[in-house]
């Protein structure tokens, strides 16, 4: 995969995927990051940031606009595996009141299941 | 195929616009054609292969006589017409879009010139005193600062719209054009109000990306030196004590402006004279903060703006071409009751 982003179907949830991020997501990959996501256009996405090095506000931004597209349809994101800068900015920007963060890929999956 | 076939072909090719089509031109005729780079020679050459060659020496775009196959001169004529304007159209598409993004670039400087107009000219500096920091990742922002005086009190901000470029820019343009400090009598509103109006705006948009942005807002009342601070996924604002304590205000943190209507919630700090306090959106480092305000420390003993100078060089890197990573923004205050020559 050239883009890097490769959400793969998430077992045992209907139109669930699983999202693995790696290295650094700013500027220059969300155009990307949003296609690959779009293409499969989730009901329900856990990401897997145990790779994730760091992620800005472009980054961020295209789960905000997924998240709310999503919701009207009653679905859920779930994110695991943050070091602590992300976790830092999801603290900070108070995304995980609206985009939980657990610490295991169980949790996570557990929490989009529940409709 | 019969030589009307090729007559047919050489016809064909004088009626396009941008090629002419010689019978045996002299030397000097095909130089004077050849001045003209928008224009491409075909040439009929009944002489020899010396008076050929010399023909596509003096820039003719193909040469076709008498000796050659009828099929290969008809083929020739046309690859050559064709290969020509193919070349033309793609300079002329160049030079379109080398004007267009002239013209895209200039627009850019003006909105860069209209949105630092937009920013405060001066900063007040009686009973406080402040520092500004603005340094745009590209052309024009998403970041943004304010100042503005009420009375005792001192309205301020910093505002960082996710993503960059022209929509960020747009989207904090907006925020600030939408921000509304007082309420009908003219009373200071309280800041977590103040965010959630401006929550609210950004949540009844309609457009697919969604507009969002980090908002932190302040009130500062210099007579009594209190501090009322509400944010909206910004980095919260750190003080500063003149004996290097310093508080992270987290209290005062709620979602990202534009998310869904958020019950934001307001702080109060009382300030000491000589207490100083950072608003600084996250270009300031991929840890939120956390160095720069050690490198902020660090520097303690500078006056406010060598401080903040001080603290931005240490955690900064600028690219080959001089720009940040990402927008950064800091406003700093420092309350200093005694630079107050306005009142008594």
């Amino acid at each position: 995969m050239s883009s890097g982003f490769s959400p793969k179907p998430l077992d045992g949830v209907l139109g669930g995927y699983l999202l693995p991020l790696s290295g650094r997501v700013y500027a220059d990959r969300a155009a990307a990051l949003r296609e690959a996501i779009e293409q499969v256009g989730p009901t329900a996405l856990v990401v897997d940031a145990s790779e994730l090095e760091q992620i800005d506000s472009s980054g961020l931004g295209v789960f905000i606009d997924l998240l709310k597209g999503m919701r009207e349809r009653g679905g859920k994101i779930a994110w695991f595996g943050l070091n602590p800068d992300v976790v830092r900015v999801f603290k900070i920007t108070r995304l995980d009141s609206v985009m939980p963060v657990f610490d295991d890929r169980a949790q996570a999956v557990a929490q989009v299941s529940h409709a | 195929m019969t030589e009307a076939a090729l007559v047919d072909a050489l016809a064909r090719a004088a009626l396009v616009e941008e090629v002419v089509v010689l019978r045996d031109p002299s030397a000097d005729v095909l130089e004077a054609y050849g001045l003209d780079d928008q224009l491409g020679v075909i040439a009929w050459i009944s002489g020899d292969a010396e008076q050929r060659a010399a023909a596509l020496n003096a820039g003719a775009l193909e040469v076709v006589h008498p000796d050659m196959p009828v099929e290969e001169a008809v083929a020739r004529v046309e690859t050559a017409v064709a290969r020509f304007r193919s070349r033309l159209h793609l300079e002329r598409a160049r030079e379109e879009q080398l004007n267009a993004s002239e013209e895209l670039a200039q627009d850019l400087r003006l909105a860069a010139r209209l949105q630092r107009s937009l920013l405060p000219q001066e900063l007040p500096s009686a009973g406080v005193q402040f520092a500004a920091f603005y340094y745009p990742r590209e052309v024009v922002s998403g970041d943004a600062y304010g100042v503005q005086e009420f009375g005792d009190s001192v309205v301020f901000y910093t505002l960082d719209s996710v993503g960059h470029g022209v929509r960020a820019a747009l989207i904090s343009i907006l925020l600030r054009s939408a921000l509304q400090p007082c309420d009908a009598s003219g009373a200071l509103r309280a800041p977590n109000e103040v965010l959630a109006d401006l929550d609210r705006m950004l949540c009844g948009t309609r457009v697919h990306e969604t507009p969002t942005a980090a908002f932190c807002y302040g009130v500062l009342d210099r007579q009594r030196g209190i501090l009322e601070v509400s944010c909206a996924g910004h980095p919260p604002p750190v003080r500063l004590r003149p004996n290097g304590e310093r508080v992270e205000i987290e209290e005062a943190s709620g979602l990202l402006l534009g998310i869904q209507p958020w019950d934001y919630a307001s702080v109060s700090v009382d300030l000491e004279p000589g207490d100083r306090v950072f608003f600084f959106t996250d270009g300031v480092g991929i840890d939120s903060g956390r160095e720069f305000v050690e490198q902020l420390l660090r520097h303690r003993d500078l006056n406010l703006e060598e401080q903040v100078g001080g603290a931005l060089g240490g955690v900064i890197e600028l690219d080959a071409e001089g720009r940040p990573a990402d927008d950064v923004t800091v406003l700093a205050v420092e309350y200093a009751p005694d630079r107050s020559k306005r009142s008594e």
